[in-house]
């Protein structure tokens, strides 16, 4: 190693960490200093300092006030470790299953939602052609009542058929998009196999 | 030397250098090796101190097409220096004490 090579290590070691005008102090001393030293002092030089990571340690330290062992250069930041991971694992381990639970409950909550809304539906559908059916019987003995009663027959079997084609699109859309997600892994499959085979 | 070297002692050494005149870092780390076995990178640390408690200024002069910082000490650092000098002879004086049985100045 030449004064040169020894000058450009100690630079990546201290350019990130010293601000601007401390850094620029830094390179001037040591560069001035091998310059001075003389070509055939230069070995000897980069003995005394030592290796340009541990002087760049030192001078750093010296920077921040603190002791030289306290600062590591270039210390790459991990994540967590795999035994903090496992720990968090282990001691939130009842919570998985409640959180489990929970989910399964949602997911319940959600289809009986669905199935009553389809039930609701086809109730109004039978009920109201009964009614309406039922009225027009009724309307031959009493005709106001039976007319009444045709008439609410009418409104339900209205609202049921809306609500019938509701679930019927809501249905068709979600199974469509179903098929259009599978179609599309299809799709990449072949591609990738069409890739393979050229 | 088997006496450790505490960074009062550098600094005073270094403040001692540059008051008999201005100098440029490679000679003083040379003049301060002669009196004590220090590393090169010893001193780099203590001029940045010294120059931040206001003891020393610089100043760069060309030398062959390139500039030379030279260290100057100020008022400031002479106050300190004669500080760390009567400290110095008191320290001197009790060792001496123990060490001859006498008053140190004796010998000066």
């Amino acid at each position: 190693m030449n004064s040169f090579e020894y000058l450009g290590a100690l630079n990546n070691c201290i350019r990130n960490e010293l601000p601007a005008d401390e850094y620029n102090n830094v390179m001037q001393y040591y560069s001035e200093y091998f310059a001075d030293a003389g070509i055939e002092k230069e070995q000897e030089v980069i003995q005394e300092l030592g290796a340009p990571s541990e002087l760049a340690g030192r001078i750093v330290a010296e920077y921040r006030g603190r002791q030289p062992g306290d600062v590591k250069l270039n210390a790459k930041k991990k994540g967590l470790p795999v035994g903090w991971i496992i720990f968090i694992a282990v001691i939130g381990s009842p919570m998985w299953l409640a959180l489990l639970c929970v989910l399964i409950g949602i997911a319940a909550a959600v289809c009986a939602v669905a199935v009553s809304i389809v039930a609701i539906a086809i109730a109004l559908l039978i009920g109201g052609v009964v009614c309406v059916f039922g009225g027009i019987v009724e309307s031959f003995t009493s005709g106001a009542n039976g007319m009444l009663a045709a008439g609410i027959g009418c409104l339900c079997t209205g609202a049921g058929v809306l609500i019938s084609m509701l679930c019927v699109l809501i249905i068709s859309s979600i199974v469509k998009g179903c098929k259009n997600a599978s179609a599309k892994r299809k799709k990449k499959k072949y591609a990738a196999f069409a890739g393979a085979e050229k | 030397m088997i006496f450790q070297l505490g960074s009062a002692l550098l600094d005073a050494c270094v403040l001692a250098i540059l008051d008999r005149g201005d100098t440029y870092g490679y000679v003083l780390t040379q003049n301060v090796k002669e009196i004590v076995d220090i590393s090169e990178s010893t001193l780099y640390p203590v001029l940045r101190r010294l120059q931040k408690d206001n003891c020393l200024t610089t100043y760069d002069m060309a030398f062959q097409g390139r500039n030379r910082r030279y260290y100057r000490i100020t008022d400031e650092g002479r106050k300190r220096l004669n500080y760390y000098k009567t400290e110095w002879n008191n320290y001197k004086n009790s060792l001496d004490g123990i060490f001859y049985g006498g008053n140190g100045n004796e010998q000066l």
